[in-house]
């Protein structure tokens, strides 16, 4: 839409990262290729290896909306919807961005804030991810390209465990409990819990005590990334094309999560005259996959079994029974082994994107461009809920079964129609100047029947063997035009002004309030042009750079009216009815008040920057120092129930942003043999809540009643709340007469999320035929509350909650050898005495790592996820072109790569921290049974014809 | 160049095209997928099941918690119900129910009436206010002081300001007078037939049953103030009767709901079962008053503990707060759960437990709401006060009504009342006798079993061993979500010893 500008007359930081960079070592989701290489965004990953990742570009644009940067492949926008993942049902989804293939990008710029993203209209508001693929070129020979990839992929971390002790509390062995707190494991003879008794071992019942240190990790496998891709391209005449296909096959860690991606792409243009230039670019994509139950509900194979007893033969008896029923030791909640086989999910989507556009060149200096860009996918998925699955699974069948199909079709139409031109006013001044149009119409469509009550089992066919059914079908659709200019100047090399103006007519308000104007202007100053006594063999670049632009964003579909919709009333625990009810239909009023006043939002962001080249560019630097402010924020701001409506939708509050960033590229060493370069990527910023609705100090984002992720008024984005251990005024610990801390009765913050700055280095050393790339991705700060780190250590499954002898000399009685340091609570006997001396309460393991103790309150649940990790690495060989001479190979590359190769967490343990519950929702911060994040190594292949 | 000429027309073709008829290419921004006006009918159905639904949810854990017809158990991290139990309830505990009575049921019943005053529809109008006055009464009984006058005016208001109970109780008596006067009305364009899910059918049939709702709710509410104003209470109730107002005369004039035997349509109380395992058993300060009495419902009200047959000569266990969880215990059966299919298949644990999946239940059982075993027990109440009627008549009829609600067979009913039937002693034990029947009977009620004991003491419960505070709860707090964001709402309770206005010292 917008032709690619020459980055020296920028006034606006703009990152690239080149197909190299992206494919140093392959993922499965481009998304994810882009971690630590940008400065000034931040990608977060929900663990597992195709699950959704969030980008964040300089912070938090609105409150609840979506903070995803738009998509724009070849000048065109593309759907990155998904990735959300829901609490307490169904898998983790992936977000869209996962159908394209890394290998045909060429590369991808990153756009930060409104100046640079103010052409590309209301979507863009919070940036945009703008992806060139690659294309032949004009008077390039005929090649083919081959290239083979294969990784394994494995857990990235498995806890240290305890092996000492087993399944049981207060020392004494139970067959049915979930914890590890029982008798030390010494060979005893003790009963095997109700499903196994009678059925597998004679004549008795009980089974001889014995540790099982592997029973968690062998619920994984080694899973394997594989991708196959060909691709031909080249020129003839006035034409150039590039022909690709991909297939990757990536087997997660846990059985029954695959995914298999087909792609083809086409890139073809043609000079049908010397003015009129033709090119079509086609993405086709097949991506299939299954996947397994995720969050906090009984089906999800990992919601209790990190912390398996560690007396449990998990992987050594049977997890079902003849008939296909479930065994297992804890009647609550589904055993791993038997959800992974039984309770199934797998998707589909077909997509195709790309564009078509015409080109006229008007005269030597103007030429129009027609493009139209279509984004067109459907999508199918299918669940199956066994008969006696514990969870509520895809359907909450309560046991009953359950299978649920769904299709989508998404379809969107860009159209855009642009006039450039560049036109040398003077030796000294250039113009160059565009002229646009765009209209875009989305569709999405939607269809769902959830069936309940299975007859047959394993039979799955919703129609045939289903007794109930809940269709549920939506459409909906948004339109926008927009009406926009640029045009920039530029004198030599010393200055250059860049001005964007643009118009949005959006279909989501109303007339009257549909129609916005949003602008930027930035300019730069080169300061060693303008001054060339400054040039020095040290200094070869100083450049100032400033800008301020401003880009507006409508409201969500269908937010101008009231509605009824179809009455569902439920309790907050999953009881609830669905309609039709006994083949009534039922309509309640939406909780949600529409506004027919609704007015667009706005984000404006201030840059300034300075960029630096030293020392025969061997130092580079890029410095920007941005503000960024978003107001009259469209949410539906949370109201008194006892109105009759529980929300209305506002325009409301604001939100601020400051960040900083700094791209440093070192080049130590430059040799005619080979160099070594380092890039440094830092990212710091923080958003903060400056306003929300008249009366409102705090928005819930997502999680639970405790603990949930907020907005609150005067604190950053984002922020945990649950409930906080009690303490006196001086900060100390109240402790009840046992010697246990106190939970506070209401919930309040208890951490921040947001990390205080995040570094990538990015390493190349090239010497000779080799080339070494790593990747070192540094994160400072942020917290998480790890379900899973608190599940551990409550039910003393990890090595810790053994450091000390739990049990008295008798090997019987359970001993106390923690205290916690704090004072008798006001009402205890010895109350405001310190916890020490004659009055000493010490407690046992069991108490203080359980729920009495450090876990009383999910302040105990919070965790610190600083890390330092090699993200990526690789070493390539590259076969020197002499060797190749007589082969028929045009260029041969071997390397071996890893992804996650080293992870220093300090405050982390046990586990990989990059999860999150909600995958890439807004609400960060809250881990709940997640896949687990992965490590990989592989070996790469190119072979070039 | 034949083509640069098509291609500049082209252009010319497209640009204009795009940029007509801005304003209907934009126009699309009324959902699909929902409508923006509802038919009565429909709404109606909404607020009959939601309210049916709501009797067996949140609110019913509550006050039966309180009340201690259930205890709160769990495996592994400690529940909400233990919780519960132990009188920690938060403010932010309540808000779904908070919003679902106001904004999910109240609301619709709210448009409903609205809806019935423009249409000409006086016989919805004056179901949805027996249903409006049976929810604001319990609104009234959880947290003393709520949004009444002001509630329910959409965007018009959302900081409503609070009314006093005392005031609310009023208003609610003219509520149901002006619902009876809609009810009787000679015409209505529109009546309540098979669509509400509460007295479904044909509105000659159900209309008697709204009405004899609506004074037998006038009953149960003058009786709320027999602590605060005792002879009010016995002149009011005395000159409903002599007024010829009709009341619930067989147990098919029960307001409740059935349910039906489809996953998500069952009902709520057997929802949680399935969906929050063993987490919610029958309470011993129940299982033991009917031990003590060798009630014959109980094995329709519970599964034994230990597990033996046949059920009418096995024992049963109930759980306590502040125990070590375990299932050890009764559980709850098919009397709030529905039949079972598989009765005779279940085989116990070696320790007599039964396991949650152990027994399949229908989940068709009925939420009740308000019995007419209450009613007997209402005015059995009453004529202890001093009120028509004769005392221990009704206080059998009570029983009687339970029972047969439950599936007990007549002779083992006759036995019950022989043994246990006389009324006698003392005002006092005359009142402990009637409440504790009334308890049993009002197993899986919302609220009234806590009510009653606010307001007679009855039956003596002592709080859990590892409660939060001594005394037993006599109010909710007010829900968070109202404190945050309503600044016309009292600040909140000190603590949950504030009393509602009938729960007088």
């Amino acid at each position: 839409m917008v032709s690619k500008k020459t980055k020296s007359n920028l006034g606006y930081a703009v990152s690239e990262i080149s197909s190299k960079d992206l494919t140093t070592a392959r993922v499965t989701n481009v998304t994810n290729a882009l971690n630590a290489k940008v400065p000034g965004i931040r990608i977060s990953g929900s663990g597992g290896s195709f699950t959704g990742s969030s980008i964040i570009i300089r912070g938090y644009t609105t409150f609840t909306g979506s903070n995803q940067p738009l998509f724009v492949v070849d000048g065109v926008p593309i759907d990155n919807s998904g990735g959300d993942t829901p609490l307490q049902s169904g898998p983790a989804l992936s977000n869209r961005a996962i159908d394209l293939n890394q290998e045909d990008i060429e590369s991808i710029s990153v756009l930060k804030g409104a100046a640079a993203t103010a052409l590309y209209g209301s979507r863009a508001a919070s940036g945009v991810i703008l992806i060139t693929t690659k294309k032949g070129k004009s008077g390039q020979k005929n090649s083919i390209t081959y290239n083979a990839n294969y990784a394994f992929q494995e857990v990235n971390r498995i806890p240290d465990y305890q092996n000492e002790y087993a399944q049981g509390s207060l020392g004494a062995f139970n067959p049915a409990a979930i914890s590890s707190w029982g008798p030390r494991i010494n060979g005893q003879q003790v009963p095997l819990p109700s499903d196994y008794r009678n059925k597998l071992v004679s004549p008795n019942d009980s089974v001889s005590l014995a540790a099982y240190p592997d029973n968690v990790k062998d619920i994984f496998r080694r899973g394997s990334n594989m991708q196959h891709n060909l691709s031909f391209q080249g020129s003839k005449d006035a034409s150039t094309y590039r022909l690709s296909l991909g297939y990757l096959n990536d087997r997660g860690v846990l059985d029954n999560n695959n995914l298999q991606r087909y792609n083809v792409g086409l890139n073809a243009s043609t000079e049908i005259t010397s003015k009129l230039t033709a090119a079509i670019s086609v993405n086709y994509s097949y991506n299939k996959s299954e996947r397994t139950q995720q969050g906090n509900q009984l089906s999800n194979p990992l919601f209790r079994s990190w912390f398996t007893p560690r007396s449990w033969n998990l992987s050594g008896l049977p997890f079902e029974n003849a008939t296909g029923g479930q065994l297992h030791y804890d009647a609550a909640v589904d055993n791993p082994y038997w959800t992974i086989k039984n309770n199934l999910y797998n998707d589909l989507t077909t997509r195709v994107f790309g564009n078509f556009s015409l080109r006229y060149q008007l005269t030597n200096w103007l030429s129009a461009e027609y493009r139209l860009g279509v984004d067109n996918y459907a999508f199918k998925y299918s669940g199956y809920d066994q008969l006696g699955a514990r969870g509520g699974a895809n359907t909450a069948a309560n046991g009953q079964g359950g299978i649920v199909e769904g299709i989508g079709l998404q379809r969107t139409l860009n159209s855009y129609f642009t006039l450039n031109g560049t036109k040398q006013l003077t030796d000294d001044l250039a113009l160059n100047f565009v002229l646009g149009q765009e209209t875009v119409d989305d569709v999405n469509n939607f269809s769902q029947v959830i069936g309940r009550g299975i007859t047959v089992r394993n039979f799955r066919n919703l129609n045939a063997n289903t007794t109930t059914f809940v269709p549920s079908f939506s459409t909906s659709q948004g339109r926008i035009i927009g009406v926009f200019g640029n045009v920039t100047t530029s004198f030599r090399n010393v200055a250059s002004l860049d001005l964007s103006v643009r118009n949005d007519w959006n279909s989501t308000l109303l007339s009257g309030n549909n129609s916005y104007l949003y602008y930027s202007a930035a300019g730069t100053f080169n300061l060693t042009e303008a001054l060339p006594v400054l040039k020095s063999r040290f200094l070869s670049l100083a450049k100032l750079r400033a800008n301020y632009g401003r880009v507006g964003r409508a409201s969500l579909r269908y937010a101008t009216d009231s509605y009824y919709v179809t009455a569902n009333p439920a309790d907050g625990f999953g009881p609830n009815i669905q309609f039709p009810y006994n083949g009534l239909p039922g309509f309640t009023l939406s909780n949600t008040a529409g506004n027919p006043n609704l007015k667009p939002e706005f984000t404006a962001t201030t840059e300034v920057g300075l960029d630096l080249s030293a020392l025969n560019d061997r130092i580079s630097l890029e410095f920007t120092l941005y503000q960024q402010k978003s107001t009259q924020i469209i949410l539906s701001v949370p109201n008194s129930p006892t109105a009759g409506i529980s929300e209305v939708v506002l325009n409301a509050g604001s939100l601020k942003t400051n960040g900083i960033e700094v791209g440093l590229t070192l080049t130590p060493i430059k040799t005619s043999k080979g160099f070594w370069s380092s890039t440094f990527n830092f990212t710091q910023f923080q958003s903060t809540v400056e306003e929300l609705a008249p009366g409102v100090d705090n928005i819930f984002l997502g999680g639970f009643v405790t603990p949930n992720i907020r907005l609150v008024e005067g604190d950053a984005y984002g922020q945990a709340y649950g409930s906080a251990y009690q303490r006196d005024a001086q900060g100390r610990l109240l402790l009840n007469a046992n010697g246990l801390p106190l939970p506070t009765a209401n919930v309040q913050k208890i951490g921040n999320p947001n990390p205080d700055w995040t570094l990538g280095v990015n390493n190349n050393i090239t010497y000779q035929a080799f080339s070494l790339n790593f990747l070192l991705d540094i994160r400072k700060g942020g917290d998480q509350y790890s379900r899973n780190l608190a599940d551990l250590r409550r039910n003393g499954a990890v090595a810790e909650t053994a450091e000390f002898n739990r049990l008295n000399e008798d090997g019987i009685t359970v001993g106390t050898p923690y205290r916690f340091d704090g004072v008798f609570a006001p009402g205890t006997p010895n109350a405001g005495q310190v916890n020490e001396g004659a009055v000493e309460k010490r407690v046992s393991a069991q108490d203080y790592w359980g729920n009495s103790g450090r876990h009383v309150a999910a302040e105990g649940f919070i965790y610190d996820i600083s890390w330092f990790r090699v993200r990526e690495a690789s070493l390539t060989f590259s076969v020197p072109k002499r060797m190749l001479t007589k082969s028929f190979l045009g260029g041969l590359d071997i390397s071996i790569f890893g992804r996650n190769l080293y992870l220093y967490a300090p405050n982390y343990p046990h586990l990989d921290p990059e999860q999150n519950a909600l995958g890439i929702n807004n609400a960060q911060g809250l881990e709940f049974n997640a896949l687990p994040q992965t490590r990989s190594f592989g070996v790469n292949l190119r072979a070039t014809l | 160049m034949k083509i640069n000429k098509f291609f500049k027309y082209t252009l010319f073709v497209v640009g204009v095209s795009l940029l007509a008829s801005c304003k209907d290419f934009l126009d699309i921004n009324q959902s699909p997928n929902a409508v923006v006006d509802a038919p009565i009918e429909q709404l109606l159905t909404s607020a009959t099941t939601s309210v049916g639904f709501f009797g067996g949810s949140d609110l019913h854990r509550y006050s039966a918690l309180l009340a201690q017809q259930f205890s709160g158990q769990g495996q592994g991290a400690t529940t909400q119900n233990q919780e519960y139990e132990r009188y920690n309830i938060q403010g932010s505990d309540l808000n779904n129910v908070w919003n679902l009575m106001y904004a999910t049921i109240l609301s619709d019943l709210e448009l409903t009436i609205q809806k019935a005053n423009t249409e000409g529809s006086p016989h919805y109008a004056g179901v949805a206010k027996v249903l409006k006055a049976y929810m604001f009464h319990l609104i009234v009984d959880a947290w003393g002081r709520a949004p009444f006058t002001e509630a329910l005016q959409f965007t018009e208001n959302v900081k409503p300001n609070f009314d006093n109970g005392a005031d609310i109780y009023r208003a609610l008596h003219n509520m149901l007078d002006e619902a009876i006067v809609n009810l009787n009305a000679t015409t209505s364009v529109k009546s309540p037939g098979a669509n509400s899910t509460i007295y479904p059918g044909a509105y000659a049939a159900s209309k008697p049953r709204w009405i004899k709702l609506a004074n037998t709710l006038k009953l149960r509410l003058y009786l709320h103030e027999s602590k605060s104003n005792r002879n009010t209470t016995i002149q009011n109730i005395t000159s409903l009767i002599a007024s010829g107002a009709t009341f619930m005369d067989a147990n098919t004039d029960n307001f409740q709901m059935a349910f039906i035997n489809e996953a998500r349509k069952q009902n709520s109380i057997h929802q949680f079962e399935l969906d929050r395992v063993n987490q919610f058993f029958p309470n011993a300060t129940l299982v033991d008053l009917m031990n003590s009495k060798f009630d014959p419902r109980r094995p329709r009200f519970f599964t034994p503990f230990p597990f033996t047959r046949p059920f009418d000569a096995a024992s049963f266990t109930g759980a306590k707060g502040g125990d070590a969880p375990s299932v050890k215990y009764s559980r709850m059966h098919t009397y709030l759960r529905g039949d079972t299919t598989n009765a005779v298949a279940v085989v116990p644990q070696a320790d007599g437990s039964i396991k949650n999946t152990d027994y399949t239940y229908n989940g068709t059982a009925p939420i009740r709401m308000l019995t007419f075993a209450e009613y007997n027990f209402i005015r059995a109440e009453a004529a202890v006060y001093g009120a028509t009627g004769d005392a221990e008549a009704f206080y059998q009829a009570g029983i009687r009504a339970s029972m047969s609600a439950a599936g007990v067979p007549t002779a083992q009913i006759d036995a019950y009342i022989a043994a246990n039937g006389s009324l006698t002693g003392t005002e006092a034990e005359k009142v402990r006798k009637i409440i504790e029947e009334k308890f049993v009977a009002n197993y899986g009620v919302v609220m009234e079993p806590w009510t009653d004991w606010r307001r007679t003491g009855f039956p003596a419960i002592s709080a859990p061993t590892n409660a939060l505070f001594a005394t037993t709860p006599r109010s909710l707090y007010y829900p968070q979500v109202e404190i945050d964001l309503n600044n016309n709402a009292p600040s909140q309770k000190a603590d949950l010893s504030e009393r509602v206005f009938w729960d007088v010292q």
